[in-house]
């Protein structure tokens, strides 16, 4: 569920602004997900809170909140991929 | 959203991820693995460097020395939006920017505005967010300690200068608005990703419209080919690429005006009505010893400024401020907006320390031990955790 938030479910689609390899996005306004790697908290933190001039994702559910962290750290292989 | 928020942020603060505690109980979060540089920041100093990510990039605390300013090269980097191509340096007398809320608003060059008047303005840079990682409520965003700052000299015309030229500011305006110049993806309202800032007119005399950053061409990095510079403020407020400064009667539309950058209360989100980040506060922090050293006379340094007044003066404490020494400025006084470099000479015997410093600016404001949180985590300019523990041998 996690990859198909990512590049389609969640909107805006987090694939307008962030590179990230495994989901096959190019995205270049936002940093390339796949050097910063961000564990599953901070990737939380960046969808719940906002960060710079990314709004939070008020529309997702929690469970679509987790899956979303969950790949985006996975994906990236992050040290820590859970809460 | 609320509820929800503030139940998911005590679900994370369970987690300890990335969490240390140091010796004063200020938790910090521990700084990523270090990878290269991108390519438009390849020139850079990468031993003096940490790569949060593609567009935040830290300067090492080892890495400010005892300098009254600081090489672009080791000059920590903060991009809200990726910059446009470097294609833009490759003419950049050519780079127009428009001035509207003026008598007779138009377009000028580049090469325009450098017949127009110049002066050189030495001032922290600073982000917006340096010393995020100092809270403890874990803000959203990169967790800057001290290194998202940079003493430069910009410079450019006064865009006072330019504001009379062209007839003056148009009546009833109260904000200077500058609009950077970064490609916007289709699929986003742009007025989601689009960097513009306003800040208030009273700021009109002292900003710049600037093409020299210690004394070279602005690297794209850095907001190249000409970027609205505004002294006392954070570093976002200073728009790069700019291709308009308009005088407006209220503040820009764009979300990085609106919401973003709100000092809003921990567990809200940011609106109008809360302050935006604007002008500095007073601040200091230790830049030397960071680790072990020799038992004797020691010579603790750092840097220290006011925002948008002079830093009066600096104390340094060893005890984590339980006694202070008064400390010397060392180096020339670049002026109000710049920092000063401190340096305090103590006689340590072998133990534990742990260095602290406190800056008082010229209006006698002093840094506080804490800063009040605020949910995104900007402006913090306590004194307390940015302090440094050394083993004295």
């Amino acid at each position: 569920m996690g990859k198909a938030l990512f590049t389609q479910g969640a909107e805006p689609s987090c694939s307008i602004c962030h590179t990230l390899a495994d989901a096959e996005t190019m995205g270049e306004i936002g940093p390339n997900l796949d050097t910063m790697r961000p564990d599953y908290d901070r990737v939380m933190r960046a969808l719940v809170n906002g960060v710079g001039p990314m709004t939070p994702y008020d529309s997702l559910t929690d469970e679509e909140l987790d899956a979303l962290s969950h790949y985006v750290a996975s994906a990236t292989k992050a040290d820590n991929v859970e809460p | 959203m609320g509820d929800f928020k503030i139940g998911r942020r005590s679900l994370l603060a369970g987690s300890g991820a990335i969490l240390s505690v140091m010796a004063s109980g200020v938790r910090v979060q521990a700084q990523e693995s270090v990878t290269a540089l991108p390519d438009y920041v390849s020139w850079k100093d990468a031993d003096a460097l940490i790569v949060h990510s593609n567009s935040t990039i830290e300067m090492e605390r080892s890495a400010f020395g005892t300098s009254a300013f600081t090489p672009e090269d080791r000059l920590y980097v903060r991009n809200n939006v990726a910059p446009p191509p470097a294609s833009i340096l490759d003419d950049r007398d050519a780079w127009e920017v428009s001035i509207d809320g003026v008598a007779e608003p138009r377009s000028l060059t580049l090469a325009e505005l450098k017949t127009m008047g110049i002066t050189t303005v030495a001032m922290v840079l600073q982000c917006s967010g340096n010393g995020r990682a100092y809270f403890e409520h874990e803000p959203s965003g990169t967790p800057w300690q001290v290194g998202a700052a940079g003493c430069v000299m910009w410079t450019g015309v006064p865009l006072r200068v330019v504001v009379d030229a062209l007839g003056g500011a148009a009546e009833g305006m109260e904000y200077v608005t500058g609009t950077g110049g970064e490609t916007l993806p289709e699929g986003l309202d742009p007025l989601t990703l689009l960097v513009e800032r306003s800040v208030p007119l009273d700021a009109l005399d002292d900003i710049l419209l600037a093409w020299e950053l210690n004394g070279e061409p602005i690297s794209l990095a850095h907001g190249g080919p000409l970027r609205m510079v505004v002294p006392g403020f954070t570093g976002v407020n200073s728009v790069k690429y700019v291709t308009k400064v308009a005088m407006t009667a209220e503040q820009s539309p764009a979300l990085i005006q609106q919401t973003r950058y709100r000092l809003q209360p921990v567990g809200e989100e940011g609106g109008p009505d809360h302050p935006s980040v604007w002008q500095m506060s007073v601040k200091s922090w230790i830049t030397g010893p960071l680790d072990a050293t020799q038992a004797g006379r020691v010579q603790v340094t750092g840097v220290a400024f006011g925002g948008t007044t002079n830093v009066a003066s600096v104390e340094v404490s060893a005890d984590d401020g339980q006694t202070w020494s008064t400390a010397e400025f060392i180096g020339p006084d670049l002026g109000k907006f710049a920092w000063r470099p401190f340096v305090a000479q103590m006689d340590l015997q072998p133990g534990t320390y742990r260095l602290v410093s406190r800056a008082t600016d010229a209006d006698g404001n002093q840094q506080p031990e804490q800063t009040e949180p605020n949910d995104p985590g900007y402006n913090h300019n306590g004194w307390r955790a940015p302090g440094i523990e050394i083993e004295v041998a």
